[in-house]
């Protein structure tokens, strides 16, 4: 099992990264010298008292944000060598973004939600909602394919939103308290959802969580606090934590 | 990708129906009313032009004796004199449709009937050139053989008694028998009475011609040689004026160009109506702005709803970032949304204006009419079919652009500052 990972490339490298981010003339620094390594196909949770910097360490590593300091390479790219272009194109390949609050187009209908990242990817229609149905049906959702978000439960509008971050094919899925509004049966589903991305699609999954049962899912926790990386089960990057 | 970020912009309009209604409807507004001032003063030049005088008038160009234009073949700058070589030489520009000669009585002479004598202006033109004048007889015939005149429509209305002790002038009717024309000759050194036939009264409204007595150019010629008592060469006549008829409306400038360049000097109302469109144009240019204002309103109004519409969508905003929109990708979404609410409000006004249009150019033809139309009018409407308001397509065109422009440029500053949210900022927004 060991030999098995170690095989797998590494698709996240941070060295040093800081934020800091300027209220005015005060410096609230969110992330504070924090270096991690994560390999393709690894699942890994994230774990920390709340404004620990869990929500902010995604961002940078989803290319949403730029660190104040140290170097991000994700898939191949430096990240702070990108412009703001190449960064929404990052994110657009790359990534796969899935919210506490799921944040749906409200007006729109499941499939056009799934279907949206393809807009900017300038699919034409017909692309867009085949493989928006696709992956509604990967979810167990066609069913629902019409229904706006407001129609749905909780765990439907997450496998909606889960299904359009899987729409571009990213290798990589950036999780930020998925299951924070569900209830507990409802977040159990969802993570086992994610799991099966993991292990069947090959996804490497990073997931933000307060919930241990949840956390339970991973491969790997890492631990933040106060901005700080202060636990990592990986071995790799455990020497570099504690230098 | 532009046509899915249309698609998009569409949907998102759709999403907030309410809304669009509200601020395309000051767009609506401000389109309406620059249409409809703007087809005012179409509608307004229109009943102007047509109040000038017959369409005949507008291809009328009065020529007059002028200058050599090439004084280096003379130290004199020669007199270019009205004869039959400048008639010739006018005939046969492009454009001309015939060239009228005028000449005048050059002796005292008068229209009698009884002791009532008629004073005014005796003109002689070629009989086969005479219709060409634009003129129409509203009684008696058109004809101008030898020894009959036509004559304009006040003359009638001007005969005086000459040893009256004031001039009353008296009504005479000149197509009765027996109206003799009286002819001073200064070799005889008295008057002598002709046979004259009134062929016909020409209408009013012929201008400088209501009260002139035209004669066939043989029997003027004839007259000024009897009273003067010489015999005149033909190549030393000289005509007062040559009226030129030009084809056609468009080609009159043209041809007034072309006879000025041949050095003789023009007038006539197509010259007249040059000053008149640039009076129209500063009209237009004035109550153009008067319903810019209008759409200026409209625009804060858009730039407005834009804003609110930024504030309310920043999380959507951040979530297309997310997804992979670029900045430029967010910027199009946003400036296609404003463009389609200047563009929606742009036809919708244009609609509107249209079916004011017919509303009052319908009520004015329902009002009773007075000898000119509607009496606060200073002309006659019912010479351009009752229309005051005239939407030429050009104006229609201009109109929809214009409202498009204001939605792009009330859009603009908006969705900038969208597209320069930065991701997660705009995510995090409650
Ligand atoms: N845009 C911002 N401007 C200023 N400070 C910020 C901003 N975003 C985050 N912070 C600060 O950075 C720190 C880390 O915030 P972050 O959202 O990453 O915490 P978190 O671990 O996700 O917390 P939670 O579990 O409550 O979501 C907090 O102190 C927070 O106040
Ligand atoms: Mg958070």
């Amino acid at each position: 099992m060991a030999e098995q990972e170690a095989a797998r490339p590494i698709i996240i490298a941070c060295r040093n990264v800081q934020k800091t981010f300027y209220l005015g003339e005060r410096a609230v620094p969110a992330i504070k010298r924090v270096s991690l390594m994560i390999r393709a196909g690894e699942f890994v949770g994230i774990m920390g008292p709340s404004g620990s910097g869990k929500s902010t360490l995604l961002h940078l590593l989803g290319g949403l944000d730029r660190a104040t300091g140290g170097t991000i390479r994700v898939a191949g790219r430096r990240l702070e060598d990108l412009s703001s272009d190449e960064l929404a194109r990052f994110r657009r390949e790359t990534i796969g973004f899935v919210f506490q609050t799921f944040y749906l187009v409200p007006s729109m209908s499941a499939l056009d939600n799934v279907a949206l990242p393809g807009v900017f990817a300038g699919l034409p229609r017909d692309a867009r909602e085949e493989r928006a149905w696709r992956l509604l049906r990967a979810m167990g959702l066609t069913h629902r394919a019409d229904h706006r978000p407001g129609q749905l439960s909780g765990g439907q509008q997450q496998r909606v939103a889960i299904a359009r971050a899987l729409f571009n094919d990213p290798p990589i899925v950036l999780a930020d308290e998925p299951t924070g509004a569900l209830d507990s049966r409802t977040g159990r589903r969802v993570m086992g959802l994610l799991r099966h991305l993991c292990d069947r699609w090959g996804k490497t999954i990073l997931v933000v969580t307060h919930d241990p049962v949840v956390a339970g899912h991973a491969d790997r926790i890492l631990s933040l606090q106060d901005g700080y990386l202060i636990g990592d089960h990986a071995p790799e990057t455990a020497e570099e934590s504690d230098a | 990708m532009l046509l899915e970020l249309f698609r998009l912009a569409v949907g998102n309009l759709l999403r907030a129906r309410g809304r669009l209604v509200m601020t395309a409807s000051g767009v609506l507004v401000g389109t309406t009313a620059v249409v409809l001032l703007l087809a005012l003063t179409f509608g307004l030049q229109e009943a102007a032009e047509a109040g000038i005088g017959s369409a005949a008038s507008l291809t009328e160009i009065q020529v007059y004796p002028g200058f050599s234009p090439r004084p280096e073949e003379s130290r004199e700058p020669a007199m270019l004199q009205l004869d039959d070589e400048a008639v010739a030489r006018i005939t046969a520009l492009d454009g001309v449709a015939a060239v009228v000669p005028l000449l005048s009585v050059q002796t005292q002479i008068s229209l009698a009937s009884g002791k009532y004598r008629y004073y005014g202006q005796f003109v002689g033109v070629p009989p086969e050139a005479a219709p060409y004048l634009g003129l129409r007889v509203a009684r008696g015939t058109f004809s101008l053989g030898p020894g009959e005149a036509l004559v304009g429509a006040s003359v009638g209305s001007f005969f005086v008694d000459p040893d009256a002790q004031t001039w009353e002038p008296v009504e005479v009717d000149v197509l009765a028998e027996g109206l003799k024309m009286r002819v001073y000759s200064s070799v005889e050194g008295r008057e002598q009475a002709f046979d004259i036939t009134i062929s016909g009264v020409l209408r009013p409204g012929s201008g400088s011609f209501d009260g002139t007595v035209f004669l066939p150019l043989e029997d003027v010629i004839a007259l000024n040689e009897w009273s003067s008592g010489n015999r005149l060469d033909p190549e030393e006549r000289r005509y007062d004026y040559l009226l030129v008829r030009a084809t056609s409306r468009e080609t009159t400038r043209a041809v007034s160009e072309a006879i000025r360049e041949l050095g003789y000097g023009t007038g006539g109302v197509g010259e007249f109506l040059d000053q008149l469109n640039s009076f129209f144009t500063t009209m237009r240019l004035m109550l153009g702005g008067i319903g810019g204002v209008a759409l200026v309103v409209a625009a804060f109004g858009v730039a407005n709803t834009m804003m609110m519409a930024i504030l309310e969508r920043t999380r959507e905003i951040g979530l297309m970032k997310a997804l992979g929109a670029r900045d430029r990708d967010v910027l199009l979404i946003f400036l296609i949304e404003s463009m389609l609410v200047g563009l929606s409000g742009g036809l919708a006004g244009l609609g509107a204006a249209y079916a004011l249009q017919n509303a009052i150019n319908g009520a004015l033809t329902a009002m009773p009419q007075g000898q000119g139309g509607p009496g606060f009018l200073p002309f006659d409407l019912s010479q351009v079919g009752n229309r005051l308001i005239v939407i030429p397509p050009e104006l229609a065109l201009f109109a929809v652009l214009l409202a498009v422009l204001v939605g792009l440029g009330a859009g603009a500053l908006p969705a900038v500052r969208a597209a320069r949210l930065p991701p997660v900022v705009a995510l995090q927004q409650e």
